[in-house]
């Protein structure tokens, strides 16, 4: 089997800095990899340095087996799908969600929406459930619909790995829903997902396995954390523990043994 | 004399061809790529460009004076196309680094290129008076040779804006995940800054480095008031720039007006007669459909409390 993700003590510096150190890292095709962590934890860090938009100052990674930090150019993009934490909410000028998700058919060697590009852009928004939409300006649409608009754009390349940062937050439930389904399907056609949560959610069965980042170091790399009792899922627990703002609402976390180390 | 002997007169006379050809270019290429700039958030970039560009003018003026050049300001529009594209690229270095500093820089930039105009084109044995067709336009004296270069040079500026539109737009729209495409960023950035360079100084003819950003924003402005796609702001904008360049001008063959500030006034009255009537021409549109998606509730809502 093949390793899609290979991260090799990965230190990552901005600023004066040091957000991610020494992280080992694997993901094989057709794993469903969730990474979790406490705000700040670096996850969305983690997921830039993979793509390049970072530099990276130690160690490497890879994808397909190529080193973004070396070979940039040789990285087969195209094989590759992004979905950024904010979904961009357009500047000054309109534009549409189908024009927004036009732009993910481009990569290093296609500037230009290639033949039948339409069609495969209005497939993507119909997948996830806004084929009713994508004439309508970006703006116009709710912040729900918007991060949809960024999973179809990631979703036309047809990848082969897929990230998303936070694809379910601040979205209702029948999105969730839809989003799970949406998963499913991904899964069983083999592709790779590599996805920062904070909860597993209605995604946790389709979930084999949980990297849980602290402080910009792996905490965990396993099997998904049993949810404590009366709480949400158990990352949950690290996001206040860790950080110790512990909320009135949530004193009970204080007592739950917590079931990671 | 009736209006129809001028038009007649207009049109057989080859000055005022030539200046209305210019316009009607000009006008159609500048806000290709203002298009692009609004997106980015950078309106700004062409005053910034066009301040620099006046540094070039008198440089081209010094340089020719030393060589003798005859006319002496044969360089000028060579130097006023380095300085822009060298002045754009600086521009965009410090945008896509970020700094906070980069507010100061461009500030530094735009004074320094005015006050260096002005400095140089002393040294070259001239006077202000001299910059004063780069500042506010020369439409009226345009030969045969600058319509050509005219014509050329905003072919340029649309072949590359409208025929890369889908890479520019996605780097001028979310240049994170066009990174994460592979889409060569930086260069494209690079590209959109030496167009608007371009741009800058093929407007200076119409409208003049102070007013030149006026030609490529306002257009995009008043479009984007009416269109709700990217597209159609773009192809509406060109062909406002167009009509506002064409018919300030013809303003001009009548009334003793500048023409570049005449086009100027006559695109920011558009605009704002759109603003104010479009509340009126939209109320009507869109006004059935229920904008809410049809989505279940989140929260259990007792139908009989709501009653209450
Ligand atoms: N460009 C940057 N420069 C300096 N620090 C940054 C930058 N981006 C993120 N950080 C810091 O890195 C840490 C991790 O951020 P991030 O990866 O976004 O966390 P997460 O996605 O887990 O919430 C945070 O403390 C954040 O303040
Ligand atoms: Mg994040």
């Amino acid at each position: 089997m093949s390793d899609l993700i290979s991260v090799t003590d990965l230190r990552v510096d901005l600023g004066s800095a040091t957000i991610l150190r020494g992280i080992d890292l694997t993901v094989g095709e057709g794993e469903v990899v969730a990474l979790l962590g406490a705000n700040g934890s670096g996850k969305s860090t983690l997921m830039r340095a993979l793509l390049g938009l970072v530099p990276i100052s130690g160690g490497d990674a890879s994808l397909f087996g190529i080193s973004v930090r070396n070979q940039r150019r040789q990285v087969p993009w195209p094989r590759i799908g992004y979905v950024p934490q904010r979904a961009s909410v357009g500047s000054g000028i309109p534009a549409t969600a189908l024009e927004v998700v036009l732009t993910g058919l481009l990569h290093d060697r296609r500037w230009h929406v290639p033949r039948g590009g339409r069609t495969r852009a209005l497939d993507a928004l119909a997948s996830v459930d806004l084929a009713d939409r994508a004439h309508s300006p970006l703006h116009q649409l709710s912040g729900g619909q918007q991060q949809r608009v960024a999973i179809a754009r990631a979703l036309v390349r047809a990848p082969e790995l897929l990230l998303l940062d936070e694809p379910m937050a601040g979205v209702d439930r029948p999105t969730q829903a839809t989003f799970a389904r949406l998963l499913t399907t991904l899964q069983s056609e083999g592709t790779t997902v590599g996805i920062v949560l904070h909860e597993l959610g209605p995604i946790r069965p389709l979930i084999q396995r949980c990297v849980v980042l602290r402080h910009g170091v792996v905490a965990h790399d396993g099997g998904a954390p049993a949810p404590a009792p009366g709480h949400g899922a158990a990352d949950h627990e690290h996001v206040h523990l860790d950080h110790g703002r512990h909320e009135p609402t949530d004193v009970r976390e204080a007592v739950t043994p917590r079931s990671l180390p | 004399m009736s209006l129809l002997d001028s038009l007649i007169s207009v049109v057989s006379s080859p000055m005022l061809q030539r200046s209305l050809i210019a316009a009607l270019v000009v006008g159609l290429a500048a806000p290709v790529i203002g298009t692009y700039l609004v997106q980015r958030r950078l309106s700004l970039l062409g005053d910034g460009v066009g301040h620099v560009a006046l540094t070039g003018v008198a440089m081209g003026w010094l340089v020719g004076s030393w060589t003798g050049a005859e006319p002496n300001d044969a360089y000028a529009v060579l130097g006023a196309v380095i300085a822009a594209v060298i002045g754009a690229i600086l521009i965009e270095v410090v945008r896509s680094r970020g700094r906070t500093s980069g507010d100061v820089a461009l500030a530094l930039l735009f004074y320094g290129g005015i006050a260096g105009g002005v400095v140089i084109i002393s040294l070259a044995g001239g006077t202000n008076a001299n910059l004063t067709a780069y500042l506010f336009g020369s439409l009226a004296t345009i030969t045969t040779g600058d319509l050509v270069m005219t014509v050329i040079m905003a072919a340029v500026i649309m072949a590359v804006g409208i025929g890369l539109r889908t890479a520019l737009f996605a780097v001028s729209q979310d240049e994170e995940f066009a990174r994460s495409t592979g889409l060569p960023v930086q260069v494209l950035n690079i590209l959109i800054a030496v167009v608007a360079a371009l741009t800058v100084t093929v407007s200076m003819r119409v409208v003049g480095l102070l007013l030149v950003s006026a030609l490529m924003i306002v257009p995009v402005a008043i479009a984007q008031l009416v269109t709700s796609s990217f597209r159609r702001t773009m192809f509406t904008a060109m062909g406002g720039g167009a009509a506002v360049c064409v018919i300030g001008l013809v303003i001009t063959f009548f009334h003793r007006l500048a023409p570049g500030a005449t086009i100027v006034v006559l695109a920011i009255c558009v605009y704002a007669v759109i603003a104010a009537v479009r509340p009126l021409l939209g109320a009507g549109r869109g006004r059935a459909a229920d904008p809410h998606p049809d989505m279940d509730d989140d929260v259990n809502v007792s139908k009989a409390g709501a009653q209450e």
